[in-house]
């Protein structure tokens, strides 16, 4: 079999292709958000941890 | 589980069973009008409508086949084993549109009782295999042929049942046969 | 067990354990995905009516089964959290629709570059293909509602309603090619009969199905982890993964 031949599906390429590639495209997609997500969440977490932090330590120096 | 929980639970079933009850009243009151075509003996006993679009489905008659020369005009006869109806179509056939498959055309009754289309789908059943194997399945069918042409007579004495799944069976030992033409149908 | 099953409604250790499952599926998913990538599209020979249009099952089979199977998941989290108000069944039946949605919309989608060519149509109005996409619409509806109510308790029960209500729907589109005449041909692959497809067809198709299967419960985690996370940031755990990261 050729790559020629393989590329051309038999003439479904047209078919074909965009088939796998949607599939493929959409799945990975569907892996990455999360991960991305999970990395906003906990550097926003952080930050709003510090920015708590901060503010409890202005008070505690008010009251002094 | 204690009683709020086995509350919570009957109202699960409730809702479940109840949209089950009530969809499937809708569907069985629907039910010809969720069928995608009507079937050839159906339309020759007059339950398809009249100068209305409506859809046919069937297997297309071996040798019936007709092309006009120079042109896209095809006729062919569209059966369900127990009664036919003539096509005429002008267009570009499925790629899957051959004699002996399943095919849904949708269009008009004509005058003389044939079928105008506007548009034919080819149907395939859910078998799937390389050429090879085809090749000698049919081999090995050619030597049981009889039992085939048993089947095939006894399907023909039961032509109203479900019409999509026996016009698959239907097809299938069709095509098994084809390869002799002396036996053909 | 009990205790297994009562830390599992711990958002904690479904947290831990989601992590410590998520490399293995992923793994798995890999793995079999590119098996049925090899198998499908070069090893299994052309189709003897099709050609090498029927490659196209490989991924449209997967996406169809799996869009059924998500929205079952999503019926057994909403009974679940309906009955016995677990906060982690309300997790999984969130996470797990996005996906539903996909899988839906990729089984369309392939359905239809399908049909273009061997039926001669991109879609009919078919009692298969109709009902495939009222399931588009009850997994969009679901996100819709469940987003749109403000309290989460509120919102969690309405759309678990929801789901319930749908659940009608998951027969009929599996049974839609027995009770109807349909454009849609029957089932290739099923638990009872024998499959109608030639082995070296099949074993492409079954890896492809793992693959999805093992996709759908990895990144189903993930998200779950991450909606952990925000609706327990008030908790001492939480505080100290964020610090220690």
């Amino acid at each position: 079999m050729t790559l020629q031949h393989f590329f051309s599906m038999g003439g479904y390429a047209r078919y074909v292709w965009p088939c796998y590639g949607l599939v493929i495209g959409l799945l990975l997609v569907n892996w990455w958000l999360p991960l991305r997500r999970k990395r906003y969440i906990i550097k926003m977490l952080a930050r709003r941890m510090a920015y708590l932090d901060k503010e409890a330590l202005a008070k505690e120096r008010q009251g002094e | 589980m204690n009683s709020i929980r086995k509350r919570r639970l009957y109202l699960v079933l409730l809702i479940v069973f109840g949209v089950g009850i009530a969809a499937s009243l809708i569907l069985f009151a629907l039910r010809q009008n969720i069928n995608l075509f009507y079937t050839p003996t159906q339309v020759i006993q007059g339950e398809a409508p009249h100068n209305h679009v409506f859809r046919i489905g069937g297997l297309v008659e071996k040798g019936s086949v007709k092309r006009q020369r120079g042109s896209l005009e095809v006729s062919f006869v569209l059966t369900d084993l127990a009664h036919d109806v003539t096509v005429d179509y002008t267009g570009i056939l499925p790629d899957l549109f051959r004699e002996g498959q399943a095919i849904v055309a949708q269009g008009k009754l004509g005058n003389k009782g044939e079928f105008v289309a506007d548009q034919v789908l080819a149907k395939h059943d859910s078998t799937y295999m390389p050429p090879e194997v085809k090749d000698a399945l049919q081999k090995g069918r050619k030597m049981r042929l009889s039992t085939h042409m048993q089947q095939l007579s006894q399907g023909q004495k039961a032509p109203q049942a479900q019409n999509g799944r026996r016009m698959q069976v239907v097809q299938e030992q069709r095509q098994q046969t084809a390869p002799n033409k002396e036996t053909n149908l | 067990m009990w205790t297994f099953i009562h830390k599992l409604g711990s958002p904690k250790h479904c947290y831990r354990i989601a992590g410590y499952f998520i490399p293995y599926l992923g793994t798995i998913s890999i793995v079999c995905f590119i098996y049925g990538l090899v198998g499908g599209l070069i090893l299994a020979p052309a189709d003897y009516q099709q050609g090498d249009g029927f490659r196209i099952i490989y991924v449209h089979v997967p996406s169809a089964f799996l869009s059924l199977s998500v929205y079952m998941v999503m019926a057994l989290s909403a009974t679940v959290s309906l009955i016995w108000r677990i906060k982690m069944a309300d997790v999984i039946t969130k996470v797990s629709a996005p996906l539903g949605a996909t899988f839906t919309f990729l089984a369309l989608v392939t359905g239809s570059l399908w049909g273009k060519p061997m039926w001669g149509t991109y879609w009919v109005w078919d009692a298969r293909l109709t009902s495939e996409l009222i399931l588009l619409f009850l997994y969009v509806g679901y996100m819709a509602l469940e987003s749109a109510l403000e309290d989460r308790h509120m919102a969690a029960r309405a759309s678990n309603i929801l789901v319930l209500v749908g659940v009608v729907n998951i027969p009929i589109i599996h049974y839609s090619v027995v009770w109807w005449n349909t454009l849609h041909q029957g089932a290739s692959i099923s638990l009872l009969n024998k499959p109608t497809i030639a082995p070296s067809m099949l074993y492409p198709l079954l890896a492809m199905l793992v693959a999805f299967m093992a996709f759908f419960f990895a990144v189903m985690l993930m998200r779950a982890r991450c909606e952990i996370l925000l609706r327990e940031q008030k908790s001492n755990w939480v505080k100290e993964l964020v610090q220690t990261t």
